[in-house]
């Protein structure tokens, strides 16, 4: 009987084109329209080894140290300077052989063209600069036997501009906007979920009506509806994300995990759809504006609208996150590439996994329910 | 001959109000049982606490002799219901609701598939079996439906008002197939406010009205149970008082009543009614237009019971 049951709800699933469209429609749209905002900044976010022409006016050792450091080849180079005169660096400036001029004297300056990316990195680097020179030159006047503390802290801090890699995915943080996506995708599941699970109530379509009539238990029917739908939103969400690795999008090198958050994330966003179906005091109406005001609510505080809500409900109240399927799903992809171990991912997948069962279990017993008292 | 259905002292509350109040109804194997009913007087909600649908206040269920819960799946797999409302995915064609529906009861694919192809020839969708729904008029709709209840060949079927909004044609292509269904050995219940389809097809009657048992027979039972035995009508102009009064003098006449210059007269028992009538009019040289003479109806028993029409 599982498998009738299986057979048709694939069917009646698959040939519900329009709500089938839109489901993938939406992710692909989204993640299209995120590209092209970010795209720029994706390649920006490569940092390349800035060209910088350096002008040296004046001699100072210890900047002049701190330049050879940064263009020295390999994978940690930043920039790649050329000592110059200052009409041949102006030269190169003006030909675009250069990014910026540095000049170097006692006090160090930055000629640069406008406002960029690189003029900021440059100019963080002087101002990193000065800011040793002022704390060693400070704690050699006042307290000369901290220094060796001092110079070990001030390497310690350093740790903090340093490229680290602890995971094989990616650290991008507007990649995080593409995980909201997958996060808010799988949520959207709801709506043909609650749709559908409303079909089996007796009480809220003739069609649930004549399905409460045959002799089978209603588990049957809502685990074989919940398979179909479960088969047909998770390939939906196999093709986003291919479609985002087409589109150039670096989800780091762990698939087979990732395919893992999907899955579970199709599993909850479908059960969220039953157990609002199920809700039997709301109208069809009804049930569909609570699927979109939760499923938007919820991708919203996971960060789909604007990086660091999802982080300021972490400080406040985390234990939301801690529930937020929209976030769990998130901080899945998060933790995936952030942690070299697996036990945040496992235990965000544990959650989403036991979730979904109760959503459903519950739901059973509420639609199970013996008898109406109206239809 | 056994009960398929026997229903007692059934008690349905809708907060203040009753829905079922203390109802019985037995009906036997093999019969096609009316019940017929204004709407609101409880049809719907008598057939679905008979399914086990609806909850009830009080009241004792049983069908084919065995009480009915809604987990009673050995009675379930018996019963088919064709419902008030047409029943079917829009996704699937018309063969694939059938075969759907037929598939929550038959698990033989090989049997499956040829009481599909004879529920589909039933209703006489043969060449719709490929349509969806949305392409089927409203009537062809109302056979897929029918098709949908029936095609698992059930011992019991209900039909909840099956002919509202069909043309006359599907009507009766649907009321000759209720009946073709009982000949094959199936027991009908149906439902209706149409006074004339219950009298056509249905071997006893249960008239309710307001939640309640008013009369229950055949057809010809119902109608000796009331006064009339016929009425006739006459379009006639101008009549004075004292000719209504010899008309309501005649022998069996009871009851004259004289509007928007139509005359009727109503009699219990007697014969030649008629040639009495209009023998009091040609002696008066009274001049008049159509002539009815009509036995009574349904309507007429539900009228003179409950002294309100049948239709609202």
């Amino acid at each position: 009987m599982f498998l009738h049951n299986f057979k048709y709800a694939m069917r009646t699933t698959m040939k519900n084109k329009t709500t089938l469209i839109w489901t993938l429609l939406f992710p692909i749209a989204l993640a299209t329209f995120m590209y092209m905002s970010f795209g720029e900044l994706f390649e920006e976010e490569m940092m390349d080894v800035i060209p910088v022409a350096v002008v040296v006016q004046e001699s100072n050792p210890s900047f002049e140290e701190v330049l050879a450091s940064l263009s020295k080849e390999g994978e940690d180079q930043v920039i790649d300077m050329t000592v110059t005169s200052e009409k041949k660096a102006l030269e190169k400036l003006e030909n675009e052989e250069v990014d910026a001029i540095i000049y170097v004297t006692d006090i160090v300056y930055l000629k640069v063209p406008g406002n960029s990316y690189e003029a900021t990195v440059l100019k963080t680097i002087i101002e990193e600069y000065y800011k040793v020179r002022y704390v060693v030159t400070d704690i050699g006047k006042t307290a000369p036997e901290m220094m060796q503390n001092a110079l070990a802290n001030l390497r310690s801090d350093n740790q903090y501009y340093t490229k680290m890699k602890t995971s094989d995915g990616n650290q991008d943080v507007y990649t995080n906007y593409f995980y909201a996506i997958f996060a808010m995708s799988c949520l959207f599941a709801s709506f043909v979920a609650c749709e559908k699970i409303q079909k089996i109530q007796a009480n809220v379509s003739p069609l649930g009506m004549r399905r409460c009539l045959s002799p089978n238990s209603k588990m049957i029917t809502i685990l074989a509806e919940f398979f179909a739908m479960l088969i047909t939103q998770f390939a939906i969400e196999l093709i986003t994300l291919a479609y985002m690795v087409m589109l150039g999008v670096d989800f780091g090198n762990k698939y087979p995990q990732i395919i893992l958050v999907l899955f579970f994330g199709s599993c909850i966003g479908i059960s969220f759809g039953i157990i609002i179906g199920s809700m039997t005091r709301f109208s069809s109406g009804a049930k569909e504006g609570i699927c979109t005001c939760i499923s938007m609510i919820l991708s919203v505080m996971a960060d789909l609208c604007a990086s660091g809500i999802k982080y300021s409900i972490e400080q406040t109240m985390p234990i939301i996150n801690r529930l937020n399927p929209s976030a769990l799903i998130v901080d899945s992809f998060y933790a995936l590439n952030i942690y070299d171990t697996y036990d945040r991912y496992f235990q965000n997948i544990a959650t989403l996994g036991i979730m979904s069962a109760v959503l459903i279990i519950i739901s059973f017993f509420i639609i199970r329910r013996n008898k109406y008292a109206s239809l | 001959m056994a009960n398929a259905i026997e229903v007692k002292n059934l008690v349905k509350r809708y907060k203040e109000l009753v829905a079922l109040d203390h109802f019985n109804l037995e009906i036997k194997e093999g019969e096609i049982f009316g019940l017929l009913g204004p709407n609101g007087s409880g049809k719907t909600t008598t057939i679905n606490c008979i399914l086990s649908l609806l909850s009830y206040d009080k009241g004792e269920i049983k069908v084919f002799g065995r009480e009915m819960h809604p987990n009673s799946y050995d009675i379930k797999k018996d019963i088919g219901v064709v419902m008030q409302n047409v029943a079917v995915f829009d996704e699937l064609t018309v063969y694939d609701n059938v075969d759907y529906f037929c598939g929550l009861y038959i698990k033989d694919k090989a049997q499956r598939k040829q009481y599909v192809n004879e529920a589909i020839e039933f209703v006489g969708l043969e060449d719709y079996t490929k349509f969806l729904p949305k392409k089927l008029s409203g009537g062809l709709l109302r056979r897929l439906n029918i098709a949908c209840g029936i095609a698992h060949k059930p011992k019991l079927i209900f039909f909840d008002e099956p002919t509202v909004a069909v043309d006359p044609q599907s009507r009766n292509k649907i009321l000759e197939g209720i009946t073709k269904l009982n000949e094959d050995g199936a027991t009908i219940v149906y439902t209706s406010h149409y006074m004339e389809e219950v009298e056509q097809i249905c071997s006893r009657i249960l008239i309710m009205d307001k939640g309640k048992n008013v009369a229950i027979g055949t057809k010809e039972e119902l109608k000796k149970m009331i006064k009339n035995t016929e009425t006739i009508s006459i379009e006639v102009m101008g009549l004075e008082e004292d000719v209504l009064k010899e008309l309501k003098e005649l022998p069996h006449a009871y009851d004259v009543k004289y509007e928007n210059m139509t005359l009727l007269i109503y009699f219990s028992g007697g014969k030649h009614n008629l040639v009495r009538v209009l023998e009091c009019l040609q002696k008066r040289d009274i001049s008049f237009g159509r002539v009815y003479s009509e036995l009574p109806t349904l309507n007429d028993v539900f009228l003179e019971i409950t002294g309100k029409e049948l239709r609202d």
